[in-house]
């Protein structure tokens, strides 16, 4: 024969009315924070795995927010690169002009307004930090101020601020060149900025009109301005390239992270249809237990006695 | 038969069922009272021929099913050694946060590297040093919060340890000055068996009884606690391994000696069980594999810092980026003082360190990737693995031990519908027997009428 003790009967129906009320408080975690579990040990083994992807979307925000600096960087090299590319253009622009018309007057004026848009571009800051200043960008990367202090410079080269090339954290385990250092930009331009000021110490002023010795002067130096326009392109070409990587780094940063979000939603995110269907089952496991429970403790005999 | 025989035989079927009836009574009344065991009522013959023939009752105890009372005590002691490990593990994997929280050490030093990434971008920043170098603070603090954690709970196990070994002892007094009266008690005998249920919950005890009711209590490997000759005290002796000591206690003059410094290996179970595995294993564990990930992150980032310059130095400086002081890590105090002197250039050449030189902060960065750093999330993972795996024993345990106790509650238990039927029985039977004497005494009346 079964026996039922009353007390044990209860304390049945009471374990049932406290699982099912620890289910419908699990299902309400999960339907007002979307999520498996408020607890580590709610989310089990996969716990290492979505660390790591709450690991790798941090990281990565962070790489992206970098790659954008960086971007804006190699963005301001490249506006300023064009800068002087212009202003060397504009310069052989000049003399091939006064070759043709014989005329030097707008010479030194000319080379005087480009070689200060020059040391300007050269100064360019881009978020307080000097883009031609290498690992030094703290400081301007040029103590010219004007033609003048070129063309007194006993050595162009003097009036640099050394400094190495900075790389850039575009990505994890990538970085990017942060382009050309003033000097390596400028050094020979200055040299010939130098030489075209103090040209007419030698070969006189440049006014009136040609003399045949400043004639050949002029085309030696645009031969020179030939070349260091090259050697910009060149540098403007490695900062394309170096925008390049850096917006291919932030395309996979995105595809990165959003990959890794897709892998932490998986694991912590709960099916919300899912909970509601639970919820709602738990309820009626409450109200089943509740009402047996209740019952159950109602059992008297006072109404027979 | 005469009528004072026919008399005397109702009366005693009359007071019979009286006394039944107040054992039903009491049933009743204990109906909600644990491990209390009905009263039953056997009615037997009582007769001397010629003289006397009625009924005699012996109100007994129910017999309680002692393997499933033994097994519900082992029950008891396995869910409450396996809940305080679970309670405890909870606590401290509530240092950790939640998921999406983001204040685990684990997201902290993910937080700390992004820092250290956008500082690489902005070296020259004395507040992008400062924000990497505080972010650096903030998971090592993480670090700290979860051991300092599980410090707080080895020293919350042993305070609860002293106070369970104190009622514990209590109980081993009571069960021994019970065991004085049991013979003549039902209702000692019901309280023997709830202090025994109630110590059991403490830890695991075998449990011999004597024919009159008497129990000798012994841990599993068979030092005594308690019997009626006399009972042991338990003490905690706190150390690098926590014991549990036992002593021999004089009733009379409450006088205690020694008898072993260690009988951690007779509890076998029980919360007390579930205590001494926190102190000496799972806690020391925890806080080791807490201090050894921290310190093993601390170690590769020194020694990517060991490289780097500060600005216009041209050599590495040899101070150390975290520190450790009593196993907690932190960031040198000089750097977190003035973060402009956190050294992040890595020149070539023996070139002094530039001010906008953020190369040193990549591979500092990078140590994310070591293995050192994918270990942090793996130890995160076992805390809240080790919390899930004591939970779920802690649940299990505790659905074992409630089938048991109902079972065990089910062979002695009071049963309303059982005492309602026998109620009405016994008030029958008492009311029969009273018609029987109104209908002697009729009898008596009417002879007396025809004197």
């Amino acid at each position: 024969m079964t026996r039922i003790s009353d007390l044990g009967f209860q304390q049945i129906l009471l374990n049932s009315f406290q699982r099912a009320q620890g289910s419908a408080q699990l299902r309400q975690i999960q339907l007002s924070t979307g999520k498996v579990s408020d607890r580590y040990s709610g989310v089990g083994v996969a716990t290492g795995q979505l660390l790591s992807a709450e690991g790798v979307i941090e990281r990565v925000s962070a790489y992206e927010k970098a790659a954008g600096v960086a971007a804006s960087r190699l963005q301001t090299q490249e506006a300023a690169l064009t800068t002087i590319a212009d202003s060397v253009a504009r310069l052989r622009e000049r003399f091939v002009v006064a070759m043709s018309t014989g005329s030097a007057e707008l010479i030194a004026p000319e080379l005087a307004s480009e070689a200060q848009r020059i040391i300007a571009a050269l100064s360019t800051e881009s978020g307080g930090v000097y883009v031609f200043g290498g690992v030094n960008g703290t400081v301007p990367p040029t103590t010219a101020q004007s033609i003048a202090d070129i063309a007194a410079a006993p050595n162009t080269d003097a009036l640099f601020v050394d400094a190495a090339r900075q790389r850039l954290a575009v990505e994890e385990g990538t970085t990017v060149d942060g382009g050309a250092t003033a000097r390596e930009i400028a050094s020979g331009l200055y040299r010939t900025l130098q030489e075209i000021a103090n040209a007419p110490q030698a070969l006189g002023a440049f006014s009136g009109q040609l003399t045949n010795a400043q004639s050949a002067f002029l085309t030696q130096k645009i031969a020179d301005l030939d070349q260091i326009s090259a050697r910009l392109y060149e540098e403007l070409g490695l900062n394309g390239l170096a925008q390049g990587q850096t917006e291919d780094a932030r395309v996979r940063n995105v595809q990165r992270r959003d990959l890794a979000e897709i892998v932490a939603s998986e694991i912590e995110d709960v099916d919300l249809a899912e909970v509601v269907a639970r919820l709602n089952q738990d309820r009626i496991a409450i109200e089943a237990a509740a009402q047996a429970l209740k019952q159950a403790s109602e059992l008297s005999l006072l109404n027979f006695l | 038969m005469s009528l004072y025989v026919a008399l005397n035989t109702a009366v005693s079927g009359l007071f019979a069922n009286q006394r039944a009836i107040a054992a039903t009574s009491e049933n009743i009344a204990n109906v909600n009272t644990p491990n209390f065991s009905r009263r039953e009522a056997h009615f037997e013959t009582d007769a001397i021929p010629n003289q006397f023939s009625g009924v005699d009752v012996e109100i007994v105890r129910a017999a309680v099913d002692r393997f499933l009372q033994g097994a519900a005590f082992g029950g008891a002691a396995d869910e409450a050694a396996s809940r305080a490990i679970a309670d405890a593990l909870s606590r401290i994997e509530a240092s950790l946060g939640g998921p999406g929280e983001n204040i685990s050490y684990a997201n902290k030093l993910d937080e700390a590297f992004a820092a250290l990434t956008q500082l690489s971008a902005n070296p020259s920043s004395t507040a992008a040093k400062a924000d990497a170098l505080f972010a650096l603070q903030a998971a090592f603090d993480a670090f700290a919060r979860t051991g300092a954690a599980v410090v707080a709970e080895s020293d919350a196990a042993l305070g609860r340890l002293n106070v369970d070994t104190a009622r514990v002892n209590a109980l081993l007094d009571e069960i021994y000055r019970l065991n004085q009266v049991v013979q003549d008690s039902a209702g000692a005998a019901d309280l023997l068996d709830q202090r025994l249920a109630e110590l059991s919950t403490y830890l695991s005890i075998n449990v011999a009884r004597s024919e009159d009711g008497r129990v000798d209590v012994t841990l599993r490997d068979g030092a005594t606690l308690a019997n009626s000759a006399g009972f042991a005290a338990l003490g905690v002796a706190a150390g690098p391994q926590t014991t549990i000591t036992l002593s021999s206690v004089d009733p009379d003059s409450g006088a205690a000696s020694l008898l072993s410094s260690d009988v951690n290996a007779g509890i076998q179970s029980g919360e007390i069980r579930g205590l001494l595995d926190l102190r000496n294993v799972e806690l020391p564990r925890l806080q080791a594999l807490v201090e050894a990930t921290a310190r093993d992150v601390a170690d590769e980032l020194n020694a990517v810092y060991a490289g780097n310059v500060a600005v216009g130095a041209t050599t590495p400086s040899g101070q150390a980026l975290i520190v450790e002081a009593l196993g907690v890590f932190s960031v040198n105090s000089a750097l977190l003082a003035d973060p402009a002197s956190f050294a992040i250039a890595r020149p070539t050449g023996g070139a002094a360190g530039g001010a906008n030189d953020g190369s040193g902060a990549i591979p500092l960065a990078n140590v994310a990737t070591t293995a050192a750093a994918r270990a942090v999330a793996e130890s995160v993972a076992q805390i809240g693995s080790a919390a899930r795996d004591a939970d779920l024993k802690a649940e299990t345990n505790k659905a074992l031990a409630d089938d048991l106790s109902a079972r065990a509650a089910a062979s002695a238990g009071v049963n309303l519908d059982e005492e309602l039927s026998n109620l009405i029985l016994y008030q029958r039977a008492y009311g029969a027997n009273a018609r029987v004497i109104a209908a002697i005494d009729e009898l008596w009346q009417s002879l007396l009428q025809i004197i």
